[in-house]
């Protein structure tokens, strides 16, 4: 039975490769992961800089991007920082708020764009009625009430953009637990400004 | 603010795994298993939530503007006329600003124009009056501009923020009311290669501005990046809004008479749907409708002489105030001489440094181009040739240490390095151009690298603000080497590319289509291993004074033409231009200033040259008082020729104010278009993390079992063996 070292070389470097290549799938996963919990130190950082002086901080010199507001859902505890951008290099850092949408404190729609299993994992939990809260530059704090949530096929459907009429669509990928990435459909969760009476 | 991110990061845990996270992944575990051949193809991840290029309009989530009803922006459209007379144009610019609310609004447009257009005409027209505007130093102009719209009266300001790229205020454009802004420029034509052509600017590429934000920064809502940063003072004023990509925000018509003065060959518009109407055969006639096209790419007319009747020189003048204005463009007879064809068969061995733009703004067609470029480059190398590849994004990274010699291992090794490159991140070229002006030959073979002509190939879109200092990293690195640009991309800023070839002493190349990168790149190489023709210089024989542009001439490449201003107080009967062919052949040529054709603009022409020359030597100027004082001589020639500059800008203002006080103004930066091409970079719903951790633990569950069968196989087996 010569063949029985070679079977064993074989079964050897079989489960070797295996553990290397489940080592390094686990250890890309957990980066991602890893990246997008470690980066909200710095960009908390850069925020509360922001909010001393009212200009804009990058949170490390080369980046893309920088926070440009502070999203919070009380009721869920959650509290994440709105960075510049939703492209991937901001995205893989924290939500993005759309460039071409209106700023965070100003009139106009806000649009903030976020990866589900990352820092929009939330959106699934806001139900219509819920509040969330954003923070602009300035310091100033805007109350939303949830109004309702849609899924949206991002070949056809358009967010509508306002000069005046203000409004929050938070959009993020859907379905919530498929684990391919790429899909066309989204899930938009709107919000209307909560009118104070003085 | 540490309860703040105490708060934030539990936030963060919960919001990863709260939601039934150990369920999902023990039902995901099992489906894992088929998901093991997707392992090996990792690139599946990179489409995420991208879509096709040719699906421009659809797969993309847009912001997208209201029903007129309520959209009170001025919307904005264009025609263009150009008259190309010999080698000059003359083109007149309507902006037509038309308000479709109630309300009383301001438009400023930010727009490109070329980068050598002399800019010396604003008219604004409202109903049936026209105002011609004057041309002021820029602060005061801006604060006419300002006291009129404060009084409620129209004005329009036109100013320069760089060379191409200008911006026209309008102020007070009452409730359904169309105000027409004129603009008139000149501009050279262009040659090379035996190929006249003519570049009017559609849109801008939007520029990456490097630095830190400043502080006192206004977050404006309109603009795209409006923070100003210590590198780039003035961001906010060069990043207008970009609207959505497939409507046309600034529609623009253009029609050109092109009467180049020679019989034409061919006439061709390179990327627009043109009618053309052939009067006879030195007129002829173009038009672009604005249904035609979205106004989104570079519109590019090119002609090409008849053979035998090309123009070996023009000479176009203009007298204004006892003072002479010339242009002369000559054709050096380059390598058609039986001397200086003996010396083009001497190939020059050279050391080629290629720098490659990796930047966010590249993605999409303009990288694929680059690309392409580079590839087509690199096989074009000759056996004796030497060779490195810098690529640059937020980051440097040269692909050899040193130069590596160009044999068809090293190239191939290089073609796979290229075509593996992708675009993405900011585009900090300042590190790159440093890296790519060190002569790296090493200290063992220290005097060959002398010996070697140096090119560093740039390949970008020039998408950047910071354009001053890296011209002035140029001028003080450049040393023997020679810079050559190549831009890419339906919109690249091709002031930037066109200086930075000025002060790298190369030549700019633009590309704008995959089909023209071979015929491009292989004109651009044919320049390269050709003699250059250097020491040009221009002689008068009577001893008056000329002063001519630019100064001091640059070296001319095979197939490109002189192209000289010259101003001087008397009239000129002869001028001897003589230059030297790789420090040997010496070339010399007296024009006769017999037949002269008097055209208008000419000083204009020369006067925007001169401003070129001394903003060169403004920007490179450290002492803040000879800065002033450069900085006032520019001001003073712009207003004696009635130019648009860096420092003069055009307004005007109408005398009877319009808007009552109680009426309240709102100002409306106008959208410019994306440019065509480029991709729109659109929110990753999910990150491949969830997937390559559960594909990670099943093989990793997977080595455990088998670790398990084989244990127990080993002990069965094995001893049985030895029975």
């Amino acid at each position: 039975m010569l063949k029985i070292p070679m079977i064993r070389f074989v079964a050897v470097a079989v489960i070797l490769l295996l553990l290397l290549f489940g080592a390094t799938q686990v250890g890309r996963g957990g980066w991602i992961y890893a990246k997008a919990i470690l980066a909200q130190y710095l960009l908390a950082d850069a925020w509360d800089k922001t909010l001393t002086d009212n200009a804009f901080h990058k949170p490390w010199p080369w980046a893309d991007t920088w926070p440009v507001g502070r999203l919070t859902a009380p009721q869920l505890a959650t509290d994440v920082i709105i960075l510049s951008g939703d492209h991937g290099e901001a995205l893989a850092f924290g939500p993005g708020h759309h460039s071409r949408s209106a700023m965070p404190g100003t009139a106009g729609t806000i649009l903030i764009g976020g990866h589900r299993d990352t820092h929009f994992n939330f959106l699934q939990a806001l139900r219509s009625g819920d509040l969330v809260r954003l923070q602009s530059s300035r310091g100033e704090w805007a109350d939303y009430r949830i109004t309702g949530m849609t899924i949206a096929d991002a070949r056809t459907d358009l967010v509508l953009a306002s000069d005046t009429h203000s409004r929050l669509v938070l959009v993020t990928c859907w379905p919530f637990d498929s684990i391919v990435t790429g899909g066309p459909l989204r899930y938009v969760v709107d919000a209307e400004p909560v009118v104070r009476n003085f | 603010m540490f309860t703040s991110r105490a708060v934030t990061i539990v936030g963060w845990l919960q919001s990863f795994f709260p939601f039934g996270w150990y369920h999902k992944s023990c039902k995901l575990f099992v489906f894992s298993g088929l998901f093991v051949v997707l392992i090996t193809s990792q690139h599946s991840y990179a489409t995420d939530c991208h879509t096709p290029d040719d699906a421009i309009g659809g797969g993309q989530l847009f912001l997208q503007a209201e029903g007129n009803s309520c959209f009170s922006s001025p919307q904005l459209d264009m025609d263009v006329s150009i008259h190309i007379t010999g080698t000059i144009a003359r083109v007149k610019l309507e902006q037509h600003f038309r308000n479709p609310g109630l309300d009383w609004v301001e438009g400023v447009y930010v727009f490109p124009l070329p980068e050598d257009a002399a800019v010396d005409h604003l008219r604004m027209r409202i109903g049936d009056r026209v105002i011609e505007a004057e041309i002021r130093e820029k602060r005061q102009a801006k604060a006419i501009y300002r006291a009129a719209k404060q009084a409620g009266k129209k004005a329009s300001l036109l100013s320069q923020q760089r060379p191409n790229m200008f911006t026209t205020s309008v102020a007070n454009i009452g409730p359904k009311e169309i105000v027409t802004i004129f603009i008139e420029y000149q501009q050279k034509v262009r040659l090379d290669q035996g190929q006249f052509s003519l570049r009017f600017p559609m849109t801008l590429t939007p520029r990456y501005i490097p630095g830190t934000a400043q502080p006192g920064a206004d977050p404006d809502a309109d603009n795209g990046q409006p923070y100003n940063t210590g590198i780039v003072t003035d961001a906010a004023e060069i990043s207008p809004p970009f609207g959505t990509r497939g409507s046309d925000h600034h529609p623009a018509s253009i029609s050109v008479v092109l009467k180049p003065g020679f019989p034409v060959a061919d006439v061709n518009s390179l990327y627009h749907p043109v009618d053309k109407t052939r009067i006879d055969d030195q007129h002829y006639r173009v038009n672009l409708a604005r249904s035609q096209h979205l106004s989104n790419a570079d519109f590019v007319l090119e002609w090409t002489a008849l053979s035998q009747s090309e123009p070996f020189a023009s000479l176009f003048v203009e007298q204004v105030d006892n003072r002479y204005y010339a242009m002369v463009m000559l054709m050096p007879p380059h390598g058609n001489t039986p001397g200086t064809q003996a010396i083009n068969k001497k190939t020059i061995p050279k050391d080629m440094v290629f720098v490659i733009d990796t930047s966010g703004s590249m993605a999409g067609e303009s990288i694929r181009q680059a690309k392409q470029a580079l590839i087509r480059a690199i096989e074009q190398l000759d056996s004796e040739d030497r060779f490195n590849i810098i690529e640059f994004n937020s980051t440097t990274h040269a692909l050899f240490r040193r130069v590596q010699p160009a044999n068809n291992e090293v190239k191939s090794h290089a073609s796979s390095f290229v075509r593996g490159l992708e675009a993405n991140n900011g585009t900090e070229i300042y590190p790159a151009i440093e890296r790519a002006l060190i002569v790296d030959g090493g200290a063992d073979d220290g005097p060959e690298s002398m010996s070697r002509t140096r090119q560093v190939i740039f390949i970008t879109d020039g998408a950047v603000g910071n354009e001053e200092q890296l011209f002035n990293l140029i001028k003080n690195r450049l040393g023997n080497s020679r810079l050559f640009t190549v831009g890419i991309g339906s919109a690249p800023n091709s002031h930037f590319m066109a200086k930075a070839a000025e002060f790298g002493r190369g030549t700019f190349t633009y590309i704008a289509l995959s089909s023209e990168v071979e015929s491009r790149m292989d004109a651009l190489f044919q320049k390269l291993q050709s003699p250059v023709l250097t020491d040009i210089k221009i002689l008068n024989s009577d001893q008056y004074a000329l002063e001519f542009y630019p100064r001091p001439i640059s070296d001319l490449y095979k197939g490109e033409p002189l192209v000289i201003s010259l101003k001087s107080d008397r009239q000129p009967t002869e001028l001897t231009i003589s230059g030297r062919s790789n420090g040997e052949q010496h070339w010399s040529e007296t024009l006769i200033f017999d037949r002269q054709v008097s055209r208008a603009g000419v000083s204009a022409l020369w006067a925007r040259r001169k401003i070129d020359s001394l903003v060169n030597r403004y920007i490179g100027i450290k002492d803040p008082v000879s800065k002033d004082e450069m900085r006032l001589d520019i001001t003073r020639l712009a207003i004696d020729h009635h130019l648009v500059s860096r420092f003069t800008s055009l307004v005007a203002v109408d005398k009877t104010p319009e808007r009552s006080a109680q009426q309240s103004l709102k100002t409306h930066a106008l959208k410019n278009n994306p440019p065509k091409g480029s991709k729109m970079r659109m929110p990753r719903g999910a990150t491949p993390a969830q997937l390559q951790i559960i594909t990670g633990l099943f093989c990793l569950f997977l080595a455990a079992a088998m670790a398990g069968f084989y244990k127990r196989y080993s002990r069965i087996r094995v001893p049985g063996n030895h029975a």
